[in-house]
């Protein structure tokens, strides 16, 4: 039965309409709201490991099922039930709009789904217009409109200019080969590459994703949009979301990429860029949202670097980066959200002392932050290496050089936050945090996978490669 | 010949629309821009696309953009120009957009050759939609729901909220 | 318009509206002929009277230029959303015989889909001028 395979988005789609329909029913009850939606999103987890092995090709050929998209539709669920963990306390939104955030929240979560099984360009327009609305909403949910509205409508304008460039983009690339299926365009482009219609319409078409993977041109809404949404939804763009583009991203490359040392060339000045520029603005940075802004951005450029290493190897490093980020910018948005005082953003001096006030949660911070730094033995350690050996093998040897300085650029300011946590004094001390004891599993289970996957990473590895080549 | 002279009324109709100082008479020149582009699509043998257009746009869209219009204080409409340093990167990007365009129109093989000769009727355009994009038009529905619901949280009052979370 | 001869440019589909056309034009040479005849034959006279606004024969009181309230621009996104629904409805209906049950199913999911958001905006009070009762 055909049906079986379109489980997950299925399933979502009946959850998010159930969150709709209540929110007519009835007021928000925080904490009952809170146990449903936990409760619905871990049964969404598990329904999507059931469809792991779904293959096939649905919708008259504009939607694949296979490992790829598969594996990501878990890493999708699996972190929309982590921000929906966060979600306990959900101070900052709007009371009235609790339930409608978590409508929003899931149906964001089809569309990635969605997303990363669409094939036909319109479907994959559609889906990404999708998400993005609901983004764009969720972000001015905000208890405190002002800064809400203004987070939501900078990302509004940004988003919708993005969005027309990338149809202006995909329209310019049907124009030039008359595909709008992926693998047809996979065919006919590599004879069509010269034409500065195909490749300006490639441009385009990649400048819509690029903005929503926040590399370097398209940069400037993260910073805003991240001070001023929700923390719960910060934690959720900077994770679900990014995964959600990077594996879209890295299926149209995988498309398009025909050897075309052009592509690559763009590619790797635009992971320079973002780089370079995110380390170089996090270091300025006292808000930790805004900070953790410009270190997402710095981080879409190593993405890129497994991106246009190409070859299993380089898409095996993408798909291993994007899943090991899932998990360590979450855990950082984890200790954010827990600390962040009431409805203000928390500032890198307020960490001082986290050490003193929790220590499980001070150690969380300082595993993922080494994590993100890239510190051995941790899990986003694996996943720089993995992508730099990727490049090393084709060749990019200035690219990882630029790569390496970056990243021991970038070392200081997350030396700072770890420096703050543990060696900083507050004047007065802070009460003691309390947490939760299923929020302290959690998090003790989050620092557990960064090591172990840090010390024995070859699994996720063998996962990795097994999703690239499904994809080839 | 039509076809020329309609893209030519709809890039002067949006020139003026965007250059205008006073907003109704923008939204004005949008309208016949947009009825431009619904005869540009007739001509191309859409005709379902070109009824869709002016109801959509020129109906709907335009409506929604004269309450904009009105919502928002019109007192200030009587500005300057913006100044140089504004709209000279927006005029060199503008440039090069214009040579990039030209680069693609001119050195795109295909181009010199007719436009491919079809025509789509109302059934035939809404058979292959139904037939081959349904689950984009599911989407679409899902996006449609996203939005009213959106809608309806932001355009709610400011001072019903504050009351009510605060109680 | 025309049918049109130069078929190198364009597509070589007939318009099939001939009459349509002709009939549109008939109304804009009869319209423009009245308009020229009140022109031509009518007196002109200024006043005071006259120069001011026609608001249905109410004294128009301040500027045009106000303030709108808000639940207009509500509506007006309503209609829109609606006028969209409207129109995959509409190229449903076209082909409703050749879909089959299939495309009914589609549509019907489409709908409901739509329905639950009229249904959401109806009871949070979206489709209300005034706050006439409070929502839930």
């Amino acid at each position: 039965m055909k049906w079986m395979l379109f489980g997950p988005e299925t399933y979502i789609f009946l959850v998010a309409f159930f969150f709709l329909i209540l929110s007519m029913w009835r007021g928000p009850h925080s904490e009952k709201d809170h146990v449903l939606a936990l409760a619905l999103s871990g049964l969404g987890v598990v329904i999507s490991l059931a469809c792991l092995g779904a293959e096939g090709l649905l919708f008259a050929g504009a939607y694949r099922l296979d490992l790829f998209s598969q594996v990501f539709k878990v890493a999708l669920s699996f972190g929309l039930f982590l921000i929906v963990c966060l979600c306990a306390n959900v101070e900052e939104i709007k009371r009235r709009y609790r339930l409608e955030f978590y409508f929003f929240l899931f149906v964001c979560t089809l569309a990635m789904m969605l997303l990363v099984s669409a094939q036909h360009l319109l479907t994959i327009l559609l889906a990404l217009e999708l998400s993005s609305y609901s983004l764009y909403i969720l972000v001015t949910l905000r208890r405190d409109e002002d800064m809400g509205l203004e987070a939501g409508i900078k990302y509004f304008l940004t988003g919708i200019f993005a969005s027309s460039i990338m149809i202006f983009g995909m329209a310019l690339l049907y124009g030039a080969t008359g595909a709008v299926y992926l693998q047809d365009l996979a065919q006919v482009l590599p004879e069509v590459m010269g034409t500065p219609a195909a490749v300006i319409g490639l441009l385009l078409t990649f400048g819509g994703f690029f903005f929503k993977l926040a590399v370097y041109p398209f940069h400037f809404w993260v910073a805003d949009t991240y001070q001023g949404a929700p923390d719960q939804v910060t934690a959720y763009i900077a994770t679900a979301s990014k995964v959600a583009v990077i594996a879209v991203v890295i299926k149209l490359i995988a498309a398009v990429d025909q050897n075309s040392t052009y592509l690559i060339h763009v590619l790797a000045v635009l992971s320079i860029a973002s780089m370079t520029l995110g380390n170089l603005a996090a270091m300025v940075q006292k808000d930790m949202k805004r900070l953790l802004a410009y270190s997402t951005i710095a981080h879409s450029g190593y993405v890129l670097i497994g991106i246009l290493s190409g070859g299993t190897a380089g898409y095996a490093s993408a798909v291993f980066y994007a899943l090991a980020l899932l998990v360590m910018k979450f855990t950082v948005f984890l200790v954010v959200v827990v600390l962040s005082p009431r409805g203000k953003n928390l500032e890198r001096e307020e960490l001082a002392g986290l050490h003193g006030r929790s220590p499980l949660l001070a150690l969380a911070l300082m595993v993922s932050i080494f994590s993100l730094a890239g510190i051995p033995p941790t899990i986003g350690f694996m996943g720089k290496f993995y992508v730099f050996m990727g490049a090393m093998d084709k060749g990019l040897f200035v690219l990882v050089l630029i790569a390496m300085i970056n990243v021991v650029v970038s070392l200081y300011y997350y030396l700072l936050i770890i420096k703050a946590a543990y060696l900083g004094h507050s004047w007065e001390t802070p009460p003691a945090v309390h947490l939760p004891q299923p929020m302290r599993w959690l998090t003790g289970a989050l620092i557990a996978t960064m090591m172990v996957a840090g010390f024995y990473p070859t699994p996720l590895i063998r996962l990795s490669e097994a999703v690239a080549r499904s994809l080839m | 010949m039509i076809f020329y002279l309609t893209g030519g009324l709809i890039v002067a109709s949006t020139a003026m629309a965007i250059t205008r100082r006073h907003m109704v008479h923008a939204v004005i020149y949008l309208l016949f821009s947009f009825f431009g582009t619904a005869i540009l699509f007739y001509l191309l043998g859409a005709p379902l696309l070109a009824a869709l257009w002016v109801i959509i746009y020129a109906g709907a869209i335009m409506v929604l953009f004269l309450f904009v219009v009105m919502m928002i204080r019109t007192d200030a409409t009587e500005e300057v120009m913006f100044p140089l340093n504004q709209w000279l990167p927006a005029a060199i990007f503008g440039a090069i957009y214009m040579a990039v365009g030209a680069a693609v129109v001119l050195m795109t093989p295909g181009t010199e050759v007719a436009l491919p000769l079809m025509a789509g009727s109302p059934r035939e355009f809404a058979l292959y939609v139904f037939q081959n994009h349904w689950l984009s038009i599911e989407i679409v529905s899902l996006l449609l729901l996203v939005a009213l619901v959106g809608a309806m949280s932001l355009g709610r009052g400011k001072g019903r909220d504050r009351t009510e979370d605060e109680a | 318009m025309e049918p049109i001869t130069d078929g190198a440019m364009l597509s070589p589909w007939e318009p099939g509206v001939f009459s349509l056309v002709l009939f549109g034009l008939l109304v804009l040479a009869f319209i423009g002929f009245q308009l020229f005849i009140a022109h031509w034959v009518g007196e002109r006279k200024e006043s005071r009277e006259k120069s001011r606004v026609y608001e249905s024969g109410v004294i128009p009181t301040g500027t045009a230029r106000l303030q709108f309230p808000v639940p207009f621009y509500m509506v007006a996104i309503f209609f829109l959303l609606f006028d969209v629904e409207g129109v995959f409805i509409f190229a449903w209906a076209v082909v409703f015989r050749d879909l089959g049950w299939t495309g009914w199913f589609q549509m019907v999911f489409f709908i409901i889909v739509l329905l639950v958001g009229l249904a959401y905006i109806w009871v949070k009070g979206g489709l209300d001028w005034r706050e006439s009762h409070r929502p839930k």
